[in-house]
């Protein structure tokens, strides 16, 4: 718990000399001993932060999305790019487009690769029986070839999309986000803290925000699937920040009545030890959604699999970016606005001034060989007390499944170990 | 500190899910067609999808009792086609037709058929355009014929069946404007009923020619233009309305008409066939009861009038949202069957015998979406998927063996199990609730990976921590596991939730990308609790484990026996705070 943690901390600096070699800082980092101050430099942070989003914010104002063919209307017509008398040119398709139906598309192009290459026709709304006519003369014109190898109509796929579709669509997703934010931060509220609600509903909205705005900068096309990924977004960086909190809380259980460290170093020390956690699942995470991605763009060019893809490799990398360098930093700075937190600070200065006075060959705070002899009293109780929610906890993981199994608790019970519960913590793992 | 003897018996969950995957496999095979094939999607594996999304008059939500009856009536035209596997669901204010194959080209004018009224025809047809020539004749009608034989008002014919589905598929397609500004569309459609459903227009004296000609000036009937009117009409007042395109002149005329005489509930059934006496086709209606009474009342008092007007005959308009599909003349009182003859093609009195027939939806639907996927879009999706699939895994397996060397030969394991049981959990729920894994749903699959994955990374990087504070790789593990059991509770439950409300909330085919997220999850604790743990436990007995190079835990063991030596030097007392 927390005094384990941080012991390593001191411990690693203690020994220091007794390592074989020096520590890059890759290695730090791999370690989870890096000791990267990202509390500190909150104020970078914080600039960074509403930089970016004042960019993407005005982005979105002034340049707006690039918005999909269902927000839109209009009708999309793909067919294989292989005809029977060889490959079909955009120009082709767009002369045999503008016979049939009287207009020329609105745009022609090839997308994706090999036998999945496809002719993809936009153009406004056509009517069903202007869509059938259309198809017709594709057949007989340029005869692309379908799955079965006869060309035929069944080989082309058209799609009528309303204008009005997309905007269901983000319509229903509002009131998705709405809901799934209610709950959310009930959810953070009971199971960590308000605090923490907050600042993970900071790092969401940054997550949010940047993600339109890379999408309003760089003009991808925004279609339903696009709306529909930044929602799922959410789970995904609220995931990383769960993890990281759950850790901040791990570390600063009774720092009230300890004197060692503040609320700040507790949520930086946190902070290092899951850094490496973040940026590993931030890779496993990118390695499924990037092939995603490129095979989607590359065989398909376009369609549910891009959309959904990029809308995820952005809002993962921002996640990532924001569970570390905004949700923790906030977290502290709506912590330390709490006079029992900041009372707690002043007594770890002092005491860090005082044990430097009289005893400067050992820094070590945890001995308990100096500072004012109350705290010590306090710190050796909780010491006492630690130890023995250790020793329950050991208990209490050799039987993971204890619910399920009732001899194991019995047997337990019967040496009279506790297994966990007199101490009041909550042990989490009841299951389903 | 050592940790009592290890009491969990890995073996016994190990054994637990073997069992568990054993009985869904076997569900899989020896239940239902047998057949270890998921439900496809229509984007998958070919076929036509259209979406409905109801419209009422003010915008309110339609109530649930009329979305229940419009996807029954759906549904019955739908099996009305003859294509097997065809589905209609009920999903919020959307009705989905799901086509697959081929045949499904049909089903988009299905849905697209709305609410169908007979209106007395009080004058027209005008040409809006050329306003100054409005006579306010009704056309050279020369309605010939046998009991109820009718000819529409222009010698031109019906605008064409054929045409009839489509032209209302392109104004449903642009008609949603109302969702982006609501107010705009509020304002117009009360400005149209104000002008084009005037009271006045009924009334005798000079005020009805004043309505007459601002209505007509208010309509427009230019080719594809967008009635605001649509499906928004008070079947109590007249209503000037356009009718449908005529082949002749290209044109779309106006009419006056009077206020709903018979609404199109009372058409029982409606038939096209040759014309037994003259040429081209015909549509036969038969009426309900009550509505035959109506009918016979209508057109008795209807034939009287074109009786004193020999050269004005009255006309009936069958209107279907606000546009005038046919408007012939009555010249003779009908009681019973009804045959509506004139130009028609085959298809084009089928066209009209088919919204004659379906037209009585209690609720006017817009298309949203109808698309036809084709067989090789479809196969080319689903291989772009599986590819990325598979490339994704490779990724992951890779990174996985470079990073946590035996650890990640666990982690591969998992992903594997993980995979292993989310397919027959997919196949069973395509039998027992209709799941359709569609291109959403394959790319939820796909991305999930990376989730279940943080999972197991959670877990090591605790394990690791352990380590690091100077305990064994065998003591890690239990504690490392009671640690990271809520972390990884909670974070699953923030993504668990997240997929839940999208699923529940969210519209589109993109539902399925939510339910395979959701899925996924779940699953992963499942393996998580009851494969990756055990295992663990297992291979923490296992001394090469404690070989830094082979478990994936290198320097932190070394910094973890840093940590026992000088906890040694410390003493005890220190060495037992940790």
């Amino acid at each position: 718990m927390a005094e384990s943690t941080e012991t390593t901390g001191q411990t690693t600096e203690q020994t220091e000399e007794t390592r074989p070699r020096r520590q890059s800082k890759l290695t730090k980092l791999y370690l989870g001993t890096g000791g990267f101050d990202f509390i500190r430099t909150k104020k970078m942070w914080y600039a960074a932060a509403a930089v970016i989003m004042l960019i993407c914010i005005g982005s979105m104002v002034f340049r707006g999305f690039t918005p999909g063919i269902e927000f839109v209307g209009g009708t999309e017509i793909q067919m294989p790019a292989q005809g029977a008398q060889g490959p079909i040119s955009t120009t082709e398709a767009e002369r045999v487009f503008a016979d049939a139906v009287g207009h020329p598309p609105s745009a022609t192009q090839l997308v994706g690769a090999g036998n999945s290459q496809t002719v993809e026709i936009q153009s406004q709304t056509l009517t069903v029986g202007e869509i059938d006519e259309l198809k017709r003369a594709l057949v007989s014109e340029l005869k692309p070839v379908g799955i079965g190898g006869e060309s035929s109509t069944d080989a082309i796929s058209d799609s009528n999309v309303s204008g009005s579709w997309g905007g269901e669509i983000t319509r229903q997703a509002i009131i998705a986000l709405a809901v799934f934010l209610v709950l959310v931060t009930v959810f953070l509220s009971i199971f960590f803290e308000r605090r923490m609600a907050a600042a993970a509903l900071t790092a969401l909205a940054f997550d949010l925000t940047t993600t339109a705005g890379v999408y309003s900068i760089v003009g991808f096309e925004v279609t339903p699937a696009t709306v529909i990924g930044l929602l799922t977004i959410l789970g995904y960086s609220l995931y990383d920040t769960v993890v990281v909190f759950d850790k901040v809380k791990e570390n600063t259980k009774g720092l009230l009545d300890l004197s060692r460290q503040t609320y700040p170093e507790a949520a930086n020390l946190a902070l290092n030890q899951t850094l490496m956690r973040s940026i590993n699942t931030s890779v496993t995470s990118l390695l499924p959604v990037g092939a995603l991605l490129v095979i989607g763009v590359g065989l398909l060019g376009a369609g549910t699999l891009k959309d959904l893809a990029l809308v995820q490799a952005i809002g993962i990398f921002a996640g990532t970016l924001s569970s570390i360098f905004l949700a923790t930093p906030v977290l502290v700075d709506l912590t330390m606005r709490q006079p029992a937190y900041q009372e707690q600070a002043r007594r770890v200065e002092s005491r860090r001034a005082l044990g430097k006075r009289t005893s400067s060959q050992t820094a070590r705070a945890t001995a308990g060989l100096s500072g004012t002899e109350s705290d010590d009293e306090l710190d050796d109780e909780r010491y006492a007390e630690e130890l023995r929610q250790e020793k329950a906890f050991v208990a209490a993981s050799a039987v993971p499944g204890r619910n399920l199994k009732k001899s194991d608790q019995r047997r337990l019970a019967g040496k009279g170990k506790p297994t966990g519960k007199s101490t009041g913590r909550p042990t989490g793992k009841r299951r389903r | 500190m050592a940790p009592p003897a290890g009491t969990i018996r890995p073996g016994r969950y190990l054994a637990v899910f073997i069992l568990i995957v054993a009985a869904l496999y076997g569900l899989v095979f020896f239940t239902g067609s047998g057949k270890p094939t998921p439900r496809l999607g229509i984007d998958l594996k070919g076929g036509t999808s259209v979406t409905l999304t109801a419209r009422t008059p003010d915008g309110s939500e339609p109530t649930q009792e009329a979305l229940d009856q419009a996807r029954a009536i759906i549904d019955e035209r739908v099996n009305g086609l003859g294509v097997s596997g065809a589905e209609v669901l009920l999903d919020g204010k959307q009705i989905e037709i799901t086509v697959p194959g081929s045949r499904g080209e049909e089903a988009k004018t299905l849905g697209q058929t709305a609410k169908l009224g007979f209106r007395e025809v009080i004058a027209g047809p005008f040409d809006p355009a050329a306003l100054d020539q409005q006579t306010g004749q009704g056309g050279d009608t020369s309605g010939k014929g046998d009991t109820g034989s009718a000819k529409p008002g222009d010698s031109g014919g019906p605008g064409g069946g054929g045409a009839a589905g489509s032209d209302r598929g392109a104004p449903a397609a642009t008609g949603g404007d109302d969702q982006y500004l609501p107010e705009e569309t509020q304002r117009k459609i009360a400005e149209a009923q104000r002008i084009r459903q005037n009271k006045a227009l009924l009334s005798s004296g000079p005020q009805a020619g004043k309505a007459l000609r601002a209505a007509l000036e208010e309509i427009d009937c230019s080719e594809g233009a967008q009635d605001p009117l649509r499906g928004n009409d008070d079947p109590n007042l007249p209503l000037v309305a356009c009718d449908q395109e005529r082949k002749t002149t290209g044109k779309r005329y106006a009419y006056l008409l009077g206020p709903v005489v018979l609404s199109g509930e009372a058409v029982s059934d409606a038939s096209a066939s040759m014309n037994s006496n003259g040429v081209g086709y015909q549509v036969n209606i038969s009426f309900t009861g009550e509505g035959n009474s109506k009918w016979a009342d209508i057109t008795s008092r209807l034939a009287k009038e074109s009786a004193q007007h020999p050269g004005n005959p009255s006309q009936v308009a069958f209107v279907l949202d606000t546009e005038v599909v046919s408007a012939p003349t009555v010249t003779t009182a009908i009681a019973g069957n009804t045959r509506i003859t004139g130009n028609f093609t085959q298809a084009e009195a089928e066209d009209l015998a088919q919204i004659l027939k379906y037209g009585s939806l209690p609720l006017s639907f817009e298309t949203s979406n109808a698309s036809t996927v084709s067989p090789t879009l479809g196969a080319s999706s689903l291989n772009a998927g599986l590819i990325a699939g598979a490339i994704g895994f490779a990724l992951m397996v890779l990174y996985s063996l470079v990073y946590y060397r035996l650890l990640g030969v666990l982690l591969i394991a998992s992903l594997g199990l993980t995979a292993g049981l989310v397919f027959p959990v997919i196949v069973l729920l395509g039998r027992s609730v209709g799941f359709t894994l569609d291109l959403a749903g394959v790319a939820g699959l796909i991305i999930s990976i990376g989730v279940t994955a943080d999972s197991f990374i959670v877990y090591f990087e605790r394990i690791k921590d352990e380590i690091r504070t100077g305990r064994s790789v065998r003591s890690s593990i239990p504690r490392a596991w009671v640690r990271c059991r809520r972390t990884m509770l909670s974070a699953d439950a923030v993504v668990l939730l997240a997929a839940v409300v999208l699923y529940i909330l969210a519209v589109g085919t993109v539902k399925g990308f939510a339910f395979t997220i959701g899925l996924t999850t779940v699953l992963d604790l499942v393996i998580v609790f009851m494969v990756t743990h055990p295992m663990l436990v297992m291979a923490g007995r296992w001394k090469i484990l404690d070989n830094r190079y082979l478990s994936g835990l290198g320097m932190v063991t070394e910094i973890g026996s840093s940590v026992r030596r000088s906890k040694k030097r410390s003493g005890p007392a220190a060495a037992r705070g940790v």
